[in-house]
Protein backbone atom coordinates (compact mmCIF):
# COMPACT_ATOMS: atom_id res chain seq x y z
CA UNK A 1 0.00 0.00 0.00
CA UNK A 2 2.83 2.24 0.84
CA UNK A 3 5.16 1.18 -2.16
CA UNK A 4 1.92 2.27 -4.03
CA UNK A 5 1.05 5.61 -2.68
CA UNK A 6 4.85 6.32 -2.93
CA UNK A 7 4.36 5.35 -6.49
CA UNK A 8 1.33 7.29 -7.47
CA UNK A 9 2.38 10.77 -5.98
CA UNK A 10 6.45 9.83 -7.63
CA UNK A 11 4.41 9.81 -10.89
CA UNK A 12 1.38 12.41 -10.49
CA UNK A 13 3.08 14.90 -8.02
CA UNK A 14 6.46 14.53 -8.40
CA UNK A 15 7.77 13.58 -11.40
CA UNK A 16 5.44 14.02 -14.12
CA UNK A 17 5.35 17.70 -13.89
CA UNK A 18 9.33 18.21 -14.12
CA UNK A 19 11.92 16.43 -16.52
CA UNK A 20 12.94 14.73 -13.30
CA UNK A 21 11.75 11.19 -15.14
CA UNK A 22 14.09 11.28 -18.49
CA UNK A 23 16.99 11.47 -15.76
CA UNK A 24 15.88 8.35 -14.22
CA UNK A 25 17.28 5.89 -17.06
CA UNK A 26 20.67 7.82 -16.79
CA UNK A 27 20.96 7.30 -12.68
CA UNK A 28 20.08 3.34 -13.21
CA UNK A 29 22.69 2.91 -16.20
CA UNK A 30 25.24 4.60 -13.96
CA UNK A 31 24.60 2.61 -11.18
CA UNK A 32 24.83 -0.73 -13.00
CA UNK A 33 28.05 0.08 -14.92
CA UNK A 34 30.11 2.33 -12.25
CA UNK A 35 28.24 1.43 -8.88
CA UNK A 36 27.10 3.69 -5.68
CA UNK A 37 29.87 6.51 -6.48
CA UNK A 38 28.39 7.22 -10.04
CA UNK A 39 24.92 6.40 -9.55
CA UNK A 40 24.86 9.21 -6.79
CA UNK A 41 27.01 11.67 -9.17
CA UNK A 42 24.41 11.20 -11.89
CA UNK A 43 21.60 11.70 -9.88
CA UNK A 44 23.11 15.31 -8.06
CA UNK A 45 24.16 16.35 -11.70
CA UNK A 46 20.86 15.14 -12.78
CA UNK A 47 19.10 16.70 -10.37
CA UNK A 48 20.50 20.19 -10.86
CA UNK A 49 20.52 19.73 -14.69
CA UNK A 50 16.06 18.88 -13.89
CA UNK A 51 16.32 21.72 -11.84
CA UNK A 52 17.97 24.39 -14.69
CA UNK A 53 15.65 22.69 -17.22
CA UNK A 54 12.48 23.23 -15.55
CA UNK A 55 13.26 26.92 -14.33
CA UNK A 56 13.87 28.02 -17.91
CA UNK A 57 10.84 27.25 -18.80
CA UNK A 58 8.08 30.06 -19.11
CA UNK A 59 4.76 30.28 -17.61
CA UNK A 60 5.47 26.86 -16.07
CA UNK A 61 3.82 26.54 -12.28
CA UNK A 62 6.49 23.82 -11.85
CA UNK A 63 9.09 26.64 -11.91
CA UNK A 64 7.99 27.96 -8.40
CA UNK A 65 10.66 27.13 -6.00
CA UNK A 66 7.75 25.83 -3.64
CA UNK A 67 6.70 23.47 -6.62
CA UNK A 68 10.43 22.39 -7.29
CA UNK A 69 11.42 21.25 -3.59
CA UNK A 70 9.21 18.20 -3.16
CA UNK A 71 9.64 16.89 -6.29
CA UNK A 72 13.68 17.52 -6.37
CA UNK A 73 14.05 16.29 -2.59
CA UNK A 74 11.90 12.99 -3.97
CA UNK A 75 14.17 12.40 -7.25
CA UNK A 76 17.53 12.46 -5.09
CA UNK A 77 15.98 10.06 -2.30
CA UNK A 78 14.66 7.51 -5.38
CA UNK A 79 18.35 8.40 -7.66
CA UNK A 80 20.48 7.63 -3.85
CA UNK A 81 18.06 4.24 -3.55
CA UNK A 82 18.28 3.46 -6.98
CA UNK A 83 22.49 4.00 -6.55
CA UNK A 84 22.15 1.73 -3.22
CA UNK A 85 20.24 -1.07 -5.12
CA UNK A 86 22.57 -1.22 -8.23
CA UNK A 87 25.59 -1.11 -6.03
CA UNK A 88 24.08 -4.06 -4.38
CA UNK A 89 23.26 -6.00 -7.05
CA UNK A 90 26.33 -4.99 -8.89
CA UNK A 91 28.30 -6.78 -5.54
CA UNK A 92 25.97 -10.01 -5.21
CA UNK A 93 26.70 -10.15 -9.13
CA UNK A 94 30.60 -9.83 -8.72
CA UNK A 95 30.52 -12.93 -5.39
CA UNK A 96 28.38 -14.92 -7.97
CA UNK A 97 31.05 -13.96 -10.70
CA UNK A 98 34.08 -14.75 -8.00
CA UNK A 99 32.79 -17.98 -6.82
CA UNK A 100 31.79 -19.56 -9.80
CA UNK A 101 35.43 -18.46 -10.75
CA UNK A 102 36.83 -20.16 -7.40
CA UNK A 103 35.01 -23.55 -8.46
CA UNK A 104 35.97 -23.83 -11.58
CA UNK A 105 39.66 -23.39 -10.67
CA UNK A 106 38.66 -25.72 -8.29
CA UNK A 107 37.45 -28.14 -10.64
CA UNK A 108 40.39 -27.45 -12.89
CA UNK A 109 42.99 -27.58 -10.60
CA UNK A 110 42.23 -30.91 -9.04
CA UNK A 111 44.46 -33.28 -10.45
CA UNK A 112 43.93 -37.32 -11.21
CA UNK A 113 40.47 -37.11 -10.91
CA UNK A 114 38.49 -36.52 -14.02
CA UNK A 115 35.43 -34.62 -12.75
CA UNK A 116 32.47 -33.78 -15.43
CA UNK A 117 28.46 -33.35 -15.40
CA UNK A 118 26.17 -35.78 -17.76
CA UNK A 119 22.96 -35.04 -18.61
CA UNK A 120 19.92 -37.31 -17.73
CA UNK A 121 20.37 -39.79 -20.60
CA UNK A 122 24.10 -39.89 -19.97
CA UNK A 123 25.59 -37.69 -22.53
CA UNK A 124 28.72 -35.38 -21.27
CA UNK A 125 27.91 -31.87 -20.51
CA UNK A 126 30.87 -30.47 -18.68
CA UNK A 127 34.88 -31.63 -18.88
CA UNK A 128 38.11 -30.62 -16.62
CA UNK A 129 41.51 -30.65 -17.28
CA UNK A 130 42.15 -33.93 -15.51
CA UNK A 131 39.57 -34.97 -17.81
CA UNK A 132 41.32 -34.99 -20.52
CA UNK A 133 44.94 -36.02 -19.19
CA UNK A 134 43.40 -38.98 -18.14
CA UNK A 135 41.26 -39.64 -20.96
CA UNK A 136 43.34 -37.80 -24.05
CA UNK A 137 39.95 -35.93 -25.46
CA UNK A 138 39.69 -32.23 -25.45
CA UNK A 139 36.49 -30.60 -24.57
CA UNK A 140 35.24 -30.18 -27.84
CA UNK A 141 36.04 -33.68 -28.72
CA UNK A 142 33.87 -34.61 -26.17
CA UNK A 143 31.30 -32.83 -25.41
CA UNK A 144 27.81 -33.93 -26.82
CA UNK A 145 29.28 -37.39 -26.53
CA UNK A 146 27.58 -40.25 -24.72
CA UNK A 147 29.50 -41.42 -21.38
CA UNK A 148 29.31 -45.11 -23.06
CA UNK A 149 32.78 -43.96 -25.22
CA UNK A 150 34.99 -44.57 -22.12
CA UNK A 151 33.68 -48.42 -22.00
CA UNK A 152 35.24 -51.38 -23.91
CA UNK A 153 33.11 -52.84 -26.44
CA UNK A 154 32.50 -56.02 -24.01
CA UNK A 155 30.78 -53.53 -21.22
CA UNK A 156 28.65 -51.80 -23.51
CA UNK A 157 27.18 -55.23 -24.66
CA UNK A 158 26.29 -55.90 -21.49
CA UNK A 159 24.83 -52.56 -20.65
CA UNK A 160 26.95 -51.42 -18.30
CA UNK A 161 27.68 -47.99 -18.65
CA UNK A 162 23.46 -47.80 -18.37
CA UNK A 163 23.28 -49.81 -15.46
CA UNK A 164 25.96 -47.50 -13.48
CA UNK A 165 23.21 -44.51 -14.38
CA UNK A 166 20.39 -46.33 -13.31
CA UNK A 167 21.72 -47.27 -10.51
CA UNK A 168 22.63 -43.44 -9.61
CA UNK A 169 19.14 -42.90 -10.62
CA UNK A 170 17.67 -45.35 -8.30
CA UNK A 171 19.88 -45.07 -5.23
CA UNK A 172 21.22 -41.48 -5.47
CA UNK A 173 25.17 -43.05 -6.20
CA UNK A 174 27.05 -45.51 -8.06
CA UNK A 175 30.35 -46.55 -7.40
CA UNK A 176 32.90 -48.91 -10.18
CA UNK A 177 35.78 -49.89 -10.66
CA UNK A 178 37.12 -51.56 -14.03
CA UNK A 179 38.80 -51.09 -17.22
CA UNK A 180 38.25 -47.87 -19.26
CA UNK A 181 39.50 -46.83 -22.99
CA UNK A 182 41.67 -43.55 -23.56
CA UNK A 183 41.21 -41.77 -27.06
CA UNK A 184 44.07 -44.02 -28.23
CA UNK A 185 42.45 -47.15 -27.09
CA UNK A 186 44.52 -47.61 -24.63
CA UNK A 187 43.10 -48.85 -21.30
CA UNK A 188 42.80 -46.95 -17.56
CA UNK A 189 41.79 -48.75 -14.44
CA UNK A 190 39.14 -46.39 -13.13
CA UNK A 191 37.44 -46.11 -9.99
CA UNK A 192 34.74 -43.89 -10.66
CA UNK A 193 31.57 -42.43 -8.66
CA UNK A 194 28.34 -41.25 -10.11
CA UNK A 195 26.15 -39.02 -8.11
CA UNK A 196 22.42 -38.15 -9.47
CA UNK A 197 21.84 -34.17 -9.20
CA UNK A 198 17.90 -33.86 -8.65
CA UNK A 199 15.98 -30.62 -8.87
CA UNK A 200 13.80 -29.50 -6.00
CA UNK A 201 10.99 -31.75 -6.79
CA UNK A 202 13.10 -34.77 -6.39
CA UNK A 203 13.19 -35.02 -10.67
CA UNK A 204 16.69 -36.36 -11.94
CA UNK A 205 18.00 -33.67 -14.10
CA UNK A 206 22.09 -35.24 -14.69
CA UNK A 207 25.01 -36.58 -12.91
CA UNK A 208 28.24 -35.49 -11.89
CA UNK A 209 30.26 -38.46 -12.43
CA UNK A 210 34.09 -37.87 -10.76
CA UNK A 211 36.50 -40.61 -12.08
CA UNK A 212 40.07 -41.52 -10.44
CA UNK A 213 43.19 -43.23 -12.71
CA UNK A 214 44.39 -45.89 -10.45
CA UNK A 215 46.31 -47.63 -13.35
CA UNK A 216 49.31 -47.34 -11.86
CA UNK A 217 47.95 -48.84 -8.32
CA UNK A 218 46.30 -51.51 -10.61
CA UNK A 219 49.33 -52.38 -12.80
CA UNK A 220 51.09 -53.28 -9.03
CA UNK A 221 48.74 -54.80 -7.61
CA UNK A 222 48.64 -57.15 -10.39
CA UNK A 223 51.94 -57.65 -9.71
CA UNK A 224 52.18 -58.29 -6.84
CA UNK A 225 49.76 -60.69 -7.29
CA UNK A 226 51.78 -62.59 -10.13
CA UNK A 227 54.31 -62.87 -7.72
CA UNK A 228 52.88 -64.02 -4.89
CA UNK A 229 51.70 -66.88 -7.52
CA UNK A 230 54.63 -67.44 -8.53
CA UNK A 231 56.05 -68.03 -5.15
CA UNK A 232 53.77 -69.79 -4.42
CA UNK A 233 53.94 -71.83 -6.83
CA UNK A 234 57.89 -72.27 -6.23
CA UNK A 235 57.00 -72.99 -2.73
CA UNK A 236 55.22 -76.07 -3.93
CA UNK A 237 57.93 -77.06 -5.98
CA UNK A 238 60.28 -76.70 -3.46
CA UNK A 239 58.68 -78.91 -0.84
CA UNK A 240 57.25 -81.47 -3.02
CA UNK A 241 60.97 -81.93 -4.66
CA UNK A 242 62.78 -81.52 -0.81
CA UNK A 243 59.98 -83.67 0.56
CA UNK A 244 60.73 -86.79 -2.03
CA UNK A 245 64.08 -87.42 -1.15
CA UNK A 246 63.63 -87.34 2.43
CA UNK A 247 60.58 -89.92 2.50
CA UNK A 248 63.51 -92.07 0.55
CA UNK A 249 65.52 -91.43 3.48
CA UNK A 250 62.89 -92.61 6.09
CA UNK A 251 61.46 -95.65 4.40
CA UNK A 252 65.02 -96.97 3.54
CA UNK A 253 65.91 -96.71 6.79
CA UNK A 254 62.97 -97.87 8.67
CA UNK A 255 62.99 -101.18 5.97
CA UNK A 256 66.45 -102.06 6.79
CA UNK A 257 65.51 -101.66 10.42
CA UNK A 258 62.67 -103.94 10.40
CA UNK A 259 64.19 -106.56 7.50
CA UNK A 260 67.80 -106.79 9.30
CA UNK A 261 66.53 -106.18 12.77
CA UNK A 262 68.05 -109.71 14.21
CA UNK A 263 71.25 -109.23 12.31
CA UNK A 264 72.00 -105.54 13.31
CA UNK A 265 74.09 -104.69 15.97
CA UNK A 266 72.10 -102.02 18.44
CA UNK A 267 74.16 -99.27 17.96
CA UNK A 268 73.35 -99.57 14.58
CA UNK A 269 70.01 -99.57 14.84
CA UNK A 270 69.90 -96.74 16.95
CA UNK A 271 72.15 -94.92 14.03
CA UNK A 272 69.59 -95.72 11.78
CA UNK A 273 66.45 -94.92 14.22
CA UNK A 274 68.04 -91.59 13.85
CA UNK A 275 68.44 -90.76 10.44
CA UNK A 276 64.85 -91.91 10.39
CA UNK A 277 63.64 -89.44 13.02
CA UNK A 278 65.61 -87.05 11.22
CA UNK A 279 64.29 -87.32 8.28
CA UNK A 280 60.62 -87.06 9.87
CA UNK A 281 61.40 -83.99 11.45
CA UNK A 282 62.87 -82.34 8.58
CA UNK A 283 59.26 -83.37 6.38
CA UNK A 284 57.39 -81.60 9.34
CA UNK A 285 59.44 -78.81 9.30
CA UNK A 286 58.89 -77.83 5.40
CA UNK A 287 54.89 -78.70 6.10
CA UNK A 288 55.04 -76.48 8.97
CA UNK A 289 56.91 -73.73 6.64
CA UNK A 290 54.21 -74.27 4.24
CA UNK A 291 51.15 -74.03 6.74
CA UNK A 292 52.64 -70.88 8.16
CA UNK A 293 53.42 -69.60 4.24
CA UNK A 294 49.61 -70.46 3.40
CA UNK A 295 48.44 -68.88 6.44
CA UNK A 296 49.72 -65.21 5.35
CA UNK A 297 48.51 -65.47 1.63
CA UNK A 298 45.11 -67.18 1.87
CA UNK A 299 42.12 -65.12 2.60
CA UNK A 300 40.10 -66.48 5.20
CA UNK A 301 36.31 -65.85 5.73
CA UNK A 302 35.27 -65.31 9.69
CA UNK A 303 31.87 -67.19 10.30
CA UNK A 304 30.00 -69.04 13.16
CA UNK A 305 32.05 -71.71 14.65
CA UNK A 306 31.30 -74.58 17.26
CA UNK A 307 34.80 -74.33 19.39
CA UNK A 308 33.72 -77.47 20.84
CA UNK A 309 33.50 -79.26 17.77
CA UNK A 310 36.92 -78.46 16.98
CA UNK A 311 38.54 -79.54 19.68
CA UNK A 312 36.90 -82.85 20.19
CA UNK A 313 38.23 -83.18 16.32
CA UNK A 314 41.58 -82.41 17.42
CA UNK A 315 41.67 -84.56 20.21
CA UNK A 316 40.35 -87.20 17.99
CA UNK A 317 42.52 -87.48 15.35
CA UNK A 318 45.85 -85.47 16.38
CA UNK A 319 48.78 -88.03 17.65
CA UNK A 320 50.29 -87.54 20.67
CA UNK A 321 48.11 -86.47 22.75
CA UNK A 322 46.90 -90.11 24.03
CA UNK A 323 48.42 -89.87 27.30
CA UNK A 324 47.38 -86.65 28.14
CA UNK A 325 44.70 -86.00 30.42
CA UNK A 326 42.94 -83.57 28.87
CA UNK A 327 39.89 -81.54 30.71
CA UNK A 328 37.36 -79.76 27.67
CA UNK A 329 35.16 -77.26 30.25
CA UNK A 330 31.88 -77.50 28.14
CA UNK A 331 29.92 -76.28 26.53
CA UNK A 332 33.05 -74.17 24.75
CA UNK A 333 30.43 -72.50 22.66
CA UNK A 334 30.14 -70.57 19.32
CA UNK A 335 32.90 -67.76 18.22
CA UNK A 336 33.17 -66.08 15.27
CA UNK A 337 36.15 -67.51 13.18
CA UNK A 338 37.25 -69.62 10.76
CA UNK A 339 37.08 -73.74 11.12
CA UNK A 340 40.70 -74.69 9.90
CA UNK A 341 42.85 -71.27 11.62
CA UNK A 342 41.29 -72.49 14.87
CA UNK A 343 42.34 -76.13 14.19
CA UNK A 344 45.52 -74.84 13.80
CA UNK A 345 45.73 -73.19 17.04
CA UNK A 346 43.92 -75.61 19.32
CA UNK A 347 46.35 -78.59 17.62
CA UNK A 348 49.16 -76.53 17.94
CA UNK A 349 48.84 -75.64 21.85
CA UNK A 350 47.57 -79.21 22.70
CA UNK A 351 50.54 -80.56 20.78
CA UNK A 352 53.24 -78.27 22.88
CA UNK A 353 51.11 -78.41 26.17
CA UNK A 354 51.59 -82.56 25.90
CA UNK A 355 55.03 -82.25 24.39
CA UNK A 356 56.92 -80.16 26.95
CA UNK A 357 56.26 -80.97 30.25
CA UNK A 358 58.89 -82.29 33.22
CA UNK A 359 60.19 -85.72 32.88
CA UNK A 360 57.76 -88.11 35.33
CA UNK A 361 54.82 -85.92 35.16
CA UNK A 362 51.44 -86.96 33.06
CA UNK A 363 50.22 -83.76 30.99
CA UNK A 364 47.70 -82.15 31.84
CA UNK A 365 45.92 -79.19 29.50
CA UNK A 366 42.55 -77.56 30.66
CA UNK A 367 40.49 -75.93 27.91
CA UNK A 368 37.56 -73.39 28.57
CA UNK A 369 36.08 -70.37 27.41
CA UNK A 370 35.88 -67.29 29.54
CA UNK A 371 32.40 -65.37 28.61
CA UNK A 372 33.21 -62.34 30.96
CA UNK A 373 32.36 -59.79 28.40
CA UNK A 374 29.01 -60.37 26.54
CA UNK A 375 30.59 -59.69 22.89
CA UNK A 376 33.52 -61.20 23.38
CA UNK A 377 34.82 -65.29 24.15
CA UNK A 378 38.30 -66.14 26.20
CA UNK A 379 39.79 -68.89 24.39
CA UNK A 380 42.08 -70.25 27.23
CA UNK A 381 44.39 -73.33 26.97
CA UNK A 382 46.33 -74.23 30.04
CA UNK A 383 48.93 -76.78 31.34
CA UNK A 384 51.33 -78.31 33.61
CA UNK A 385 54.27 -77.96 31.41
CA UNK A 386 57.83 -76.69 32.05
CA UNK A 387 56.68 -73.57 31.58
CA UNK A 388 58.60 -70.67 29.96
CA UNK A 389 61.04 -68.47 31.79
CA UNK A 390 60.06 -64.60 31.76
CA UNK A 391 62.62 -63.18 29.35
CA UNK A 392 62.05 -65.59 26.53
CA UNK A 393 57.74 -65.28 26.42
CA UNK A 394 58.35 -61.94 24.36
CA UNK A 395 59.74 -64.13 21.49
CA UNK A 396 58.36 -67.36 21.72
CA UNK A 397 55.96 -66.16 18.72
CA UNK A 398 58.35 -65.84 16.34
CA UNK A 399 58.99 -68.71 13.65
CA UNK A 400 61.96 -70.84 15.06
CA UNK A 401 62.63 -69.94 18.36
CA UNK A 402 63.03 -73.00 20.01
CA UNK A 403 63.58 -73.12 23.79
CA UNK A 404 64.77 -76.99 24.53
CA UNK A 405 67.90 -78.50 22.75
CA UNK A 406 67.00 -79.40 19.23
CA UNK A 407 66.08 -83.65 19.22
CA UNK A 408 63.98 -86.25 17.93
CA UNK A 409 60.92 -84.73 20.40
CA UNK A 410 61.79 -81.27 20.50
CA UNK A 411 58.84 -79.30 17.99
CA UNK A 412 60.09 -77.70 14.50
CA UNK A 413 59.76 -73.82 16.08
CA UNK A 414 57.10 -72.83 14.03
CA UNK A 415 54.13 -74.10 15.69
CA UNK A 416 53.05 -71.06 18.21
CA UNK A 417 54.67 -68.85 15.14
CA UNK A 418 51.86 -70.74 13.74
CA UNK A 419 49.48 -70.04 16.38
CA UNK A 420 49.89 -66.27 16.46
CA UNK A 421 49.63 -66.33 12.26
CA UNK A 422 46.08 -68.14 12.59
CA UNK A 423 45.19 -65.80 15.65
CA UNK A 424 45.89 -63.01 13.96
CA UNK A 425 44.14 -63.71 10.53
CA UNK A 426 40.75 -63.71 12.95
CA UNK A 427 41.65 -60.30 13.89
CA UNK A 428 42.79 -61.65 17.25
CA UNK A 429 46.05 -62.07 19.01
CA UNK A 430 48.16 -64.53 21.67
CA UNK A 431 48.30 -63.71 24.98
CA UNK A 432 50.62 -66.27 27.40
CA UNK A 433 51.16 -66.22 31.05
CA UNK A 434 53.92 -68.75 32.30
CA UNK A 435 55.02 -69.88 35.81
CA UNK A 436 58.39 -71.73 35.12
CA UNK A 437 57.47 -75.46 36.47
CA UNK A 438 54.26 -74.93 36.54
CA UNK A 439 52.77 -74.31 33.35
CA UNK A 440 51.46 -72.24 30.64
CA UNK A 441 48.07 -70.56 29.88
CA UNK A 442 47.59 -69.16 26.30
CA UNK A 443 44.62 -66.84 25.50
CA UNK A 444 42.83 -65.99 22.46
CA UNK A 445 39.90 -63.60 22.53
CA UNK A 446 37.39 -64.09 19.47
CA UNK A 447 34.32 -62.49 18.93
CA UNK A 448 31.60 -64.21 20.97
CA UNK A 449 28.34 -64.96 18.35
CA UNK B 1 34.61 -104.78 -2.03
CA UNK B 2 36.91 -105.15 -4.95
CA UNK B 3 37.66 -108.79 -6.10
CA UNK B 4 40.76 -109.84 -5.00
CA UNK B 5 42.18 -110.70 -8.24
CA UNK B 6 41.76 -107.03 -9.44
CA UNK B 7 44.72 -105.07 -9.42
CA UNK B 8 45.34 -101.38 -8.05
CA UNK B 9 47.34 -99.27 -10.36
CA UNK B 10 49.68 -96.62 -9.20
CA UNK B 11 51.41 -94.05 -11.07
CA UNK B 12 54.35 -92.34 -9.86
CA UNK B 13 57.63 -91.23 -11.52
CA UNK B 14 59.76 -91.74 -8.12
CA UNK B 15 61.24 -94.61 -8.20
CA UNK B 16 61.86 -94.44 -4.26
CA UNK B 17 58.04 -93.72 -3.84
CA UNK B 18 57.18 -97.32 -5.68
CA UNK B 19 59.56 -98.74 -3.41
CA UNK B 20 57.93 -97.50 -0.07
CA UNK B 21 54.22 -97.88 -1.52
CA UNK B 22 55.20 -101.73 -2.37
CA UNK B 23 56.53 -102.10 0.72
CA UNK B 24 52.92 -100.34 2.80
CA UNK B 25 51.33 -103.15 0.41
CA UNK B 26 52.93 -105.81 1.62
CA UNK B 27 53.01 -104.85 5.41
CA UNK B 28 49.35 -103.36 5.14
CA UNK B 29 48.22 -107.45 3.96
CA UNK B 30 46.81 -106.50 0.93
CA UNK B 31 45.42 -109.46 -1.54
CA UNK B 32 44.94 -107.02 -4.46
CA UNK B 33 47.84 -106.84 -7.25
CA UNK B 34 49.84 -103.57 -7.02
CA UNK B 35 50.68 -102.67 -10.68
CA UNK B 36 53.19 -99.87 -10.83
CA UNK B 37 53.95 -97.40 -14.23
CA UNK B 38 56.49 -94.82 -14.34
CA UNK B 39 54.15 -91.93 -15.12
CA UNK B 40 50.55 -90.69 -16.44
CA UNK B 41 51.25 -91.92 -19.83
CA UNK B 42 52.26 -95.24 -18.88
CA UNK B 43 48.82 -95.46 -16.66
CA UNK B 44 46.82 -94.52 -19.76
CA UNK B 45 48.73 -96.63 -22.30
CA UNK B 46 48.56 -99.32 -19.46
CA UNK B 47 44.75 -99.39 -19.22
CA UNK B 48 44.57 -99.17 -23.26
CA UNK B 49 45.92 -102.48 -22.91
CA UNK B 50 43.70 -103.60 -20.89
CA UNK B 51 40.88 -102.33 -22.91
CA UNK B 52 42.51 -104.47 -25.81
CA UNK B 53 43.43 -107.71 -23.82
CA UNK B 54 39.36 -107.60 -23.02
CA UNK B 55 40.91 -108.89 -19.46
CA UNK B 56 42.31 -111.89 -20.99
CA UNK B 57 45.39 -112.26 -19.17
CA UNK B 58 45.01 -110.16 -16.20
CA UNK B 59 42.06 -108.90 -14.74
CA UNK B 60 41.23 -104.76 -15.39
CA UNK B 61 42.28 -102.82 -12.37
CA UNK B 62 39.53 -101.66 -10.25
CA UNK B 63 41.55 -98.70 -8.61
CA UNK B 64 43.91 -95.97 -9.84
CA UNK B 65 46.12 -94.15 -7.70
CA UNK B 66 47.62 -91.10 -9.33
CA UNK B 67 50.76 -88.78 -8.39
CA UNK B 68 50.18 -85.35 -9.08
CA UNK B 69 54.02 -84.16 -10.27
CA UNK B 70 55.20 -86.47 -13.13
CA UNK B 71 57.02 -86.01 -16.22
CA UNK B 72 54.98 -86.36 -19.59
CA UNK B 73 51.87 -86.56 -18.18
CA UNK B 74 51.03 -85.20 -14.56
CA UNK B 75 48.82 -86.72 -12.78
CA UNK B 76 46.05 -84.45 -13.28
CA UNK B 77 46.54 -84.20 -17.02
CA UNK B 78 45.99 -88.03 -16.62
CA UNK B 79 43.11 -88.21 -14.45
CA UNK B 80 41.28 -85.84 -17.47
CA UNK B 81 42.64 -88.27 -20.16
CA UNK B 82 41.09 -91.23 -18.20
CA UNK B 83 37.92 -89.64 -17.56
CA UNK B 84 37.49 -88.92 -21.14
CA UNK B 85 37.97 -92.74 -21.79
CA UNK B 86 34.61 -94.10 -22.66
CA UNK B 87 35.33 -97.53 -20.32
CA UNK B 88 37.09 -96.08 -17.05
CA UNK B 89 34.58 -92.96 -16.62
CA UNK B 90 33.53 -94.58 -13.48
CA UNK B 91 36.81 -96.39 -12.01
CA UNK B 92 37.45 -94.74 -8.68
CA UNK B 93 40.59 -92.60 -8.99
CA UNK B 94 43.12 -91.31 -5.51
CA UNK B 95 45.51 -88.87 -5.98
CA UNK B 96 48.89 -89.23 -3.79
CA UNK B 97 50.61 -85.86 -3.53
CA UNK B 98 53.72 -84.52 -1.72
CA UNK B 99 52.15 -81.23 -1.76
CA UNK B 100 48.87 -79.66 -0.63
CA UNK B 101 48.46 -77.16 -3.56
CA UNK B 102 44.96 -76.02 -2.81
CA UNK B 103 44.26 -75.36 -6.91
CA UNK B 104 45.53 -79.02 -7.27
CA UNK B 105 42.96 -80.16 -5.16
CA UNK B 106 40.16 -78.32 -5.78
CA UNK B 107 41.33 -79.25 -10.04
CA UNK B 108 41.83 -82.79 -9.31
CA UNK B 109 38.16 -83.00 -7.57
CA UNK B 110 36.82 -81.04 -10.60
CA UNK B 111 38.26 -83.68 -13.23
CA UNK B 112 36.33 -86.30 -11.12
CA UNK B 113 38.72 -87.69 -8.76
CA UNK B 114 37.66 -89.75 -5.41
CA UNK B 115 40.06 -88.46 -3.34
CA UNK B 116 43.16 -86.44 -2.67
CA UNK B 117 45.71 -87.69 0.08
CA UNK B 118 49.04 -85.92 1.27
CA UNK B 119 51.96 -88.51 1.07
CA UNK B 120 52.60 -88.96 4.92
CA UNK B 121 56.15 -88.18 5.85
CA UNK B 122 57.15 -91.99 6.85
CA UNK B 123 56.73 -95.29 6.42
CA UNK B 124 54.62 -96.12 9.59
CA UNK B 125 52.40 -93.40 8.62
CA UNK B 126 52.19 -94.41 5.00
CA UNK B 127 51.32 -97.89 6.11
CA UNK B 128 48.92 -96.72 8.12
CA UNK B 129 47.18 -94.80 5.26
CA UNK B 130 47.51 -97.69 3.31
CA UNK B 131 45.59 -99.71 6.22
CA UNK B 132 42.51 -97.21 6.28
CA UNK B 133 42.74 -97.68 2.40
CA UNK B 134 42.15 -101.09 2.63
CA UNK B 135 39.53 -101.11 4.33
CA UNK B 136 37.95 -98.39 3.05
CA UNK B 137 38.31 -98.85 -0.56
CA UNK B 138 38.93 -102.46 -1.02
CA UNK B 139 36.33 -103.43 1.47
CA UNK B 140 33.81 -101.18 2.25
CA UNK B 141 33.32 -99.64 -0.78
CA UNK B 142 30.84 -101.16 -4.25
CA UNK B 143 32.62 -101.20 -7.53
CA UNK B 144 30.59 -101.27 -10.37
CA UNK B 145 30.61 -104.51 -12.45
CA UNK B 146 34.02 -105.19 -14.69
CA UNK B 147 34.12 -102.95 -17.77
CA UNK B 148 32.31 -104.87 -20.59
CA UNK B 149 34.71 -105.57 -23.48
Amino acid sequence: MGICTFVQFFARDGLAETHFLIYVPAVVAAGIYGGFGPGVLATLLSAVASTLVTASIPYSTARMPSRMLAPTIVFLAVGLAISYFDYLLHQSVRALRQSEQRFRLLIEGVRDHAIFLLNPNGVIMSWNASARRITGYRADEILGKDVSVFFSSADRDTGKPTRILETARRTGNATDEGWRLRKDGSRFWAESSVTAITDDLGAVVGFAKVTRDLTERRLKEEAVKKLLAEFEAFSYTVSHDLRAPLRALQAYASVVLKREQARLEPSSAELLRRVSMSAIRMDRLIQDLLTYGRLSRQDYKMYEVDLDSIVTHVIEYYAGLEGADILVHRPLGRVRGQDSLLTQIVSNLLVNAVKFVPKGRRPRVDIRVDREHRDRALLIVEDNGMGIPAEHLSKIFEPFVRLGPANDDSGTGIGLAIVKKAAERMGSNVRVESEVGKGSRFMIELPSC
Amino acid sequence: MLEPIRPVLYADDSIDDRFIMQEAWRESGIANPLELVEDGDAAIKFLERADRDSGRSTPPPGLIILDIKMPKLNGLEALERIRALPRWQAVPILMLSASLHPGDIGRAYQLGANSFLLKPSSLDELVELVGAFKIFWLKYTEYPPQPSP
